[in-house]
């Protein structure tokens, strides 16, 4: 029976590369995953833009090769976004902003390529991971992920947002603080249950909230623009540091490479399976596993290479297996995944666990072509780096108008909507005051991903329970993650006494 | 170019009489945008590309497709409203936009029954009550039944439309239910599929679900069952009226030249009988129904008034 159910699985594997080896999926693979990274690295040009205007286009392909482009694309993406944190402190997306923490103060110590390469080992790493779970575990995970009703989704964001409130280098109490603008911000728009519109001013544009994509721009990459114009300062870029020995992680960087990465991986791929959730509270998750599990943890925020190979994993883990309740449930994750959805049904392809039996040409076919994919990226972005490496050598008067005009292009192709970009602008005033008074934007991210979200779980849970609040610990998955909440702010507060009690170590920077 | 072809069919249209259906003359120079007010991939966003695709075959003309969503609509049909009545602009998206959303109680009403003028149909959006399939009742009498038993039943809600529209079926079959909203139909059927929720109303993404029998239909919001799940009966035959008759509905901006407009009416009657249309409509089980440019006109108004009074209450 065991090695019949093995002998199958061995053929479904044949099955799918067979697929994903044809000379046309090759081909569509490897446009995808290119597109994908270029596209990614430029900032604001995100996975939903990139993939809606290629949808027109799969109209006239095979449903295969038309998914496996699209995948291709939307994992793509997330290799190369980590790219311009990296180098411009600008998130190339959303999930790519906990990169910026870390990513670019290495670039401003001389360490861009290593910092390019270790993400794309660890992008790779973290993404064979997720594949692997989504080819052995995906029916049962997707069972599971149902299990996941309002009171779960609630206590699990709970957590993220109480162990990732303080990953901010510095103050813990500013980094709260942040957190609190954060969901503050998220507060505006039409309240999903009421209708009523919060904080809108009578303005259209804001009823559907303020994009995230243009806070993240505005309090990263056009925050660092002004800020770097003040204080011009070109990028410590020397010969030696784009040359092709310069991107090779020292024996140390790969000491440190494995265990992040390998936590990185396991907190993507869960997070990922979960419909709604995604790549950017996978990262930070990681983010904060990285900075607590330290020892060195005062080394976060200047240039910690754990800060970055562990959510690099997280979010790359996560791309993958965010497909896991689209294929089988025909339950998109995110908008882009509603994409992939509406790809299939145009070709007549209902998703869901009869795909997998009735089309496990595609459903294999696809799953095999992530790896092509993933080895494409691999191949495409290492040999890259010191390519990539040279924009730093780009005067400030180029390269500061060009990371300018990519934003306001990006932004507005997202909405059609010249709204946006004036938020941007509002947005890194906003984010150079902060700036200047030492607050961080990242936990405002954070707050501003979770707080909405949580606040419709926490409501969706209590409208169902009828107003009853045991319906949070009634349920067990509910239940585990609320304990592992209290023991984390528990453990947090002990460490804030004892550290008061202690001189204060002044802390041994990683420069 | 324009005005040589605006005097050619002005010229056909006192030939043909000033009653439709006039011969329509008008052929574009310009491509014919559709804007969908809603995001790429949606169900009327599909139906739409396909539909473009067909539309470009059927007439020779250019026919893209461009996105604009935001505030459940209202963004992008706002800019088909602003918009130039030269004919390159049509809106695609639903009934309900014009005959309930205005009304709602947190509408700031720029968006009226009255601000475009309505082309053509495509078909009625498949609307269902639907329940996962291991659910304890099968049609909304035992749903009735189970929440005297269990309290309220949790209403996974993906518009405040939908709401309103079970809310008329509630009062008159004496269903007791609680509302919660979704931001779309793949998270309420997914609270529906963990029963999490133990309905909700889904316009043609629940189907799939449906055919491979993780679901189940409680109720028909169609004139006639749906071919997809035949034993279930409509909301009618269950002692409900049905509240609402949503079409995916064609418009254009207002005061446009009659010849321009019937033009257009004329290429969307033609397209909606290529095979392209037809195969996608049998795929998400739906009936093509062109209700024509006086006949959407007259089902917007119809049903925009049912709904002013009722939500005037």
């Amino acid at each position: 029976m065991g090695t019949d159910l093995f002998g199958q699985f061995l053929g479904q594997l044949a099955l799918g590369f067979e697929t994903a080896l044809s000379l046309e999926n090759l081909l569509f693979c490897a446009i995808g995953v290119t597109l994908g990274t270029f596209l990614g690295a430029l900032p604001g040009i995100g996975v939903l833009v990139s993939m809606s205007l290629l949808f027109p286009i799969t109209f006239h392909l095979e449903p295969t090769a038309a998914i496996i482009m699209l995948g291709g694309i939307y994992y793509g993406t997330t290799y190369g976004g980590s790219m311009s944190s990296i180098l411009l402190n600008v998130p190339g997306t959303p999930a790519n902003a906990v990169a910026c923490l870390d990513g670019f103060p290495m670039a401003r110590q001389g360490r861009a390529a290593v910092a390019l390469s270790i993400t794309t080992l660890s992008s790779f790493f973290g993404a064979s991971v997720g594949i692997l779970v989504i080819m052995l575990f995906a029916p049962t995970i997707a069972a599971y992920a149902l299990e996941f009703g309002p009171a779960e989704y609630f206590s699990l964001m709970l957590l993220g947002l109480v162990a990732a409130s303080t990953i901010s280098p510095g103050s813990p109490i500013k980094g709260i603080a942040m957190v609190f603008v954060g969901i503050a911000i998220g507060l505006v728009g039409t309240d999903l249950n009421s209708g009523v519109h919060r904080y809108t001013f009578g303005l259209l544009e804001l009823r559907d909230g303020i994009s995230l994509l243009a806070v993240a721009m505005g309090l990263f990459g056009v925050t660092e623009v002004i800020a770097s114009i003040r204080t011009v300062k070109q990028g410590d870029v020397s010969r030696e540091s784009i040359s092709f020995l310069a991107m090779i992680p020292t024996r140390d960087d790969m000491r440190r490479f494995w265990m992040p990465s390998i936590r990185g991986a396991a907190i993507g791929s869960f997070i990922g399976a979960l419909p709604g959730t995604g790549g950017v509270i996978a990262s930070f998750l990681s983010y904060a596993t990285e900075k607590r599990v330290s020892k060195t943890p005062e080394a976060f925020g200047h240039g910690a290479i754990e800060g970055l190979i562990g959510p690099e994993a997280a979010n790359n883990a996560s791309d993958q297996t965010a497909f896991i309740p689209t294929l089988t449930l025909g339950i998109p994750g995110s908008p882009a995944l509603a994409l992939i959805l509406g790809v299939l049904m145009i070709h007549g392809v209902s998703p869901g666990p009869s795909m997998v039996t009735e089309r496990p040409e595609m459903f294999w076919g696809l799953i095999m072509s992530f790896w092509i994919g993933n080895a494409f990226l691999l191949i495409l972005n290492l040999p890259f780096i010191g390519f990539w490496v040279r924009i730093l050598t780009i005067p400030y008067y180029i390269l500061y108008p060009a990371i300018l005009f990519l934003v306001c292009i990006g932004l507005y192709s997202v909405n059609n909507s010249v709204f946006d970009m004036w938020m941007v602008v509002l947005f890194s005033l906003f984010g150079y005051g902060m700036r200047i008074m030492g607050l961080s934007a990242a936990p405002l991210i954070l707050g501003l991903v979770l707080g909405p979200m949580m606040e419709i779980q926490f409501r969706r849970t209590l409208i169902f329970s009828g107003g009853d609040f045991t319906a949070f610990v009634d349920r067990p998955i509910s239940a585990v993650f609320l304990c592992v909440t209290a023991v984390i702010l528990g453990w947090t507060l002990l460490s804030f006494i004892r550290s008061k009690s202690k001189p204060v170590e002044q802390a041994a920077m990683g420069e | 170019m324009f005005r040589k072809s605006l005097l050619v069919a002005v010229g056909a249209a006192i030939v043909v009489g000033l009653s439709s259906p006039v011969f329509a003359q008008w052929t574009p120079e310009e491509p014919v945008k559709i804007i969908v007010p809603f995001g790429a991939g949606g169900s009327t966003d599909t139906f739409g590309r396909v539909f473009a695709s067909a539309m470009e075959e059927a007439t020779g003309w250019t026919v893209i497709v461009e996105n604009r969503p935001g505030a459940s609509g209202v963004i992008g049909q706002m800019e088909v409203a602003n918009a130039e009545p030269d004919g390159y602009t049509v809106g695609l998206s639903s009934t309900s936009l014009f005959s309930i959303q205005p009304f709602l109680p947190g509408s700031t009403g720029e968006l009226q029954p009255d601000s475009v003028d309505f082309i053509g149909t495509l078909s009625v959006i498949p609307y269902a009550i639907v329940a996962a399939a291991d659910a304890p009742f099968d049609n909304l009498a035992e749903l009735v039944e189970y929440t005297k038993e269990n309290g309220p039943a949790k209403f996974s809600a993906t518009s405040e439309q939908l709401t309103l529209a079970l809310d008329q079926i509630a009062e008159e079959i004496g269903l007791n239910f609680v509302a919660a909203q979704t931001s779309g139909s793949g998270e309420s059927l997914q609270l529906v599929a963990g029963r999490h929720a133990d309905i909700t109303i889904s316009g043609g993404v629940h189907v799939a679900y449906v055919l491979d029998g993780r679901m189940k239909v409680l109720a028909h919001m169609l004139d006639d069952r749906a071919d997809y799940a035949p034993d279930a009966m409509t909301v009618e035959e269950q002692g409900a009226t049905l509240p609402l008759r949503n079409y995916f509905l064609f418009n254009v901006p207002k005061n446009m030249d009659t010849e321009v407009k019937a033009a257009l009416a004329d290429a969307i009657d033609k397209t909606i009988n290529t095979d392209p249309v037809k195969d996608h409509a049998k795929r998400i089980h739906v009936k093509l129904d062109n209700l024509g440019l006086e006949g959407s006109s007259a089902d917007v108004a119809a049903q925009a008034e049912t709904w002013r009074k009722a939500l005037s209450k």
